[in-house]
């Protein structure tokens, strides 16, 4: 008997303690006669004690100094040099960011806001416009649209040219998309935009959730005039329709 | 700029970050490189005041590893700007057994994509709950779920994960 991909996510769930108690207590009654079933979680068992074994004694070892000392008070480290890391060429990714820049444009132009709020556009995302018109940025919210998509305001900012801007992320079933919007007299309207998870099967080995991670950061880089705004902050332009 | 009270909270998580790191770099060397940038990138940026520092610096330390990731695709295509450093082998690193079980975990975890090694590596290895691995990611905890049990499903039947032996 060939298990099912709903098979192995309960028994996922089942080993990481993460099954409702009466979803539990149904599995262990299938355990009981399904010797297949039973197989398999005795496999992720395995798995889960290999995985833990691999890195047990890596939360033990001391922090490198190097690291640490980034942390100290300010007043400390104001005159420390940061250290070179083992391998600085490892970590360059310019190069990498320009061979990308090609296919995340391809992206931004299969999902646009488009301009939205007030006056939409035929297309536009009045959905995701509403939320950056008028919900509060979040570290752990998301907040759902009527259409199945979760979106979660990160930032608020004013850009360099005195139009305010908002990071977020969208979770849909096609993929995740993390982007800027920023606010017009036309509304708001998409300016950075990048794929985060790569749609379709993620049975697939694509790195394609690599790709373009840092335009958004890079936008908001090349774009903000003054650090994001804080919550109080936030709460007041809101409260004044980004005026 | 983080305050105190920021540095303070991420110094208590370094350990748990660290480890997130190294089970995500396969080594300990590439993976204190990776805590390096992962803090060097939180004190450049910052956090809002708001924040959950430890989810915060998770997320940093994501993006970074992904960045990682696309920056190795490049050094593939164009091998003659790889240092020579960069190809010392995982056995002439790790000769203890401890490390080579961890370079053999870490090459499986290799076969699996990102997004679902970055899931399975918070809940399976740091012991994160599904919720908190979701806030991490920015996913909905049913993509959490289907991640990992994909991830698991994956590594029991194509990578010889079942055992040690």
């Amino acid at each position: 008997m060939n298990l099912t991909e709903q098979d192995y996510e309960l028994l996922s769930r089942y080993l990481d303690q993460e099954l409702p108690a009466s979803i539990a207590k149904q599995l262990e009654q299938r355990l009981a006669v399904e010797s297949p079933l039973a197989e398999a979680l005795a496999d992720l068992r395995s798995l889960q004690v290999r995985m833990q074994n691999a890195y047990k004694d890596i939360g033990d070892q001391a922090i490198p100094a190097r690291i640490s000392a980034l942390l100290r008070p300010q007043a400390e480290t104001a005159l420390i040099l940061p250290f070179p890391r083992r391998r600085a060429k490892a970590w360059s990714f310019a190069l990498a960011a320009s061979l990308v820049v090609a296919a995340s444009a391809t992206l931004v132009t299969q999902w646009r806001l488009d301009s939205a709020l007030p006056g939409a556009v035929p297309g536009a995302d009045t959905q995701l416009a509403t939320v950056l018109e008028s919900s509060p940025s979040s570290a752990t919210d998301w907040l759902a649209l009527d259409d199945g998509r979760n979106v979660r305001p990160l930032l608020s900012f004013r850009g360099v040219d005195g139009n305010w801007c908002r990071e977020y992320l969208i979770a849909d079933t096609d993929g995740n998309w993390h982007g800027v919007a920023c606010r017009g007299n036309q509304g708001w309207a998409n300016r950075a935009l990048t794929a985060t998870q790569p749609a379709g099967s993620s049975d697939e080995y694509r790195p394609a959730g690599a790709m373009a991670a840092d335009e958004v950061a890079d936008f908001i880089d090349r774009n903000a005039a003054d650090i994001p705004l804080d919550a109080s902050q936030e709460a007041s332009v809101i409260a004044g329709k980004w005026q | 700029m983080l305050s105190d009270l920021q540095r303070e909270a991420l110094l208590a998580e370094l350990g748990g970050l660290r480890k997130f790191c190294i089970s995500l770099t396969g080594n300990v060397a590439d993976g204190d490189d990776l805590l390096q940038a992962t803090i060097e990138r939180v004190l450049e940026k910052g956090m809002p005041a708001d924040a959950h520092v430890a989810k915060w610096a998770y997320r940093v330390c994501k993006n970074a590893w992904i960045d990682e990731i696309r920056a190795r695709d490049v050094r593939q295509k164009y091998p003659q700007l790889v240092s020579s450093e960069e190809h010392n082998s995982p056995s002439a690193e790790q000769s203890a057994d401890g490390l080579q079980e961890l370079a053999a975990v870490s090459a499986a975890l290799d076969e699996i994509p990102p997004e679902q090694r970055l899931a399975l590596t918070l809940v399976a290895i740091d012991g994160k709950t599904y919720a908190e691995a979701a806030s991490i990611l920015d996913v909905p905890v049913g993509t959490i779920m289907s991640r990992i049990a994909r991830a698991r499903r994956h590594l029991v039947e194509h990578c010889g994960l079942r055992n040690a032996d």
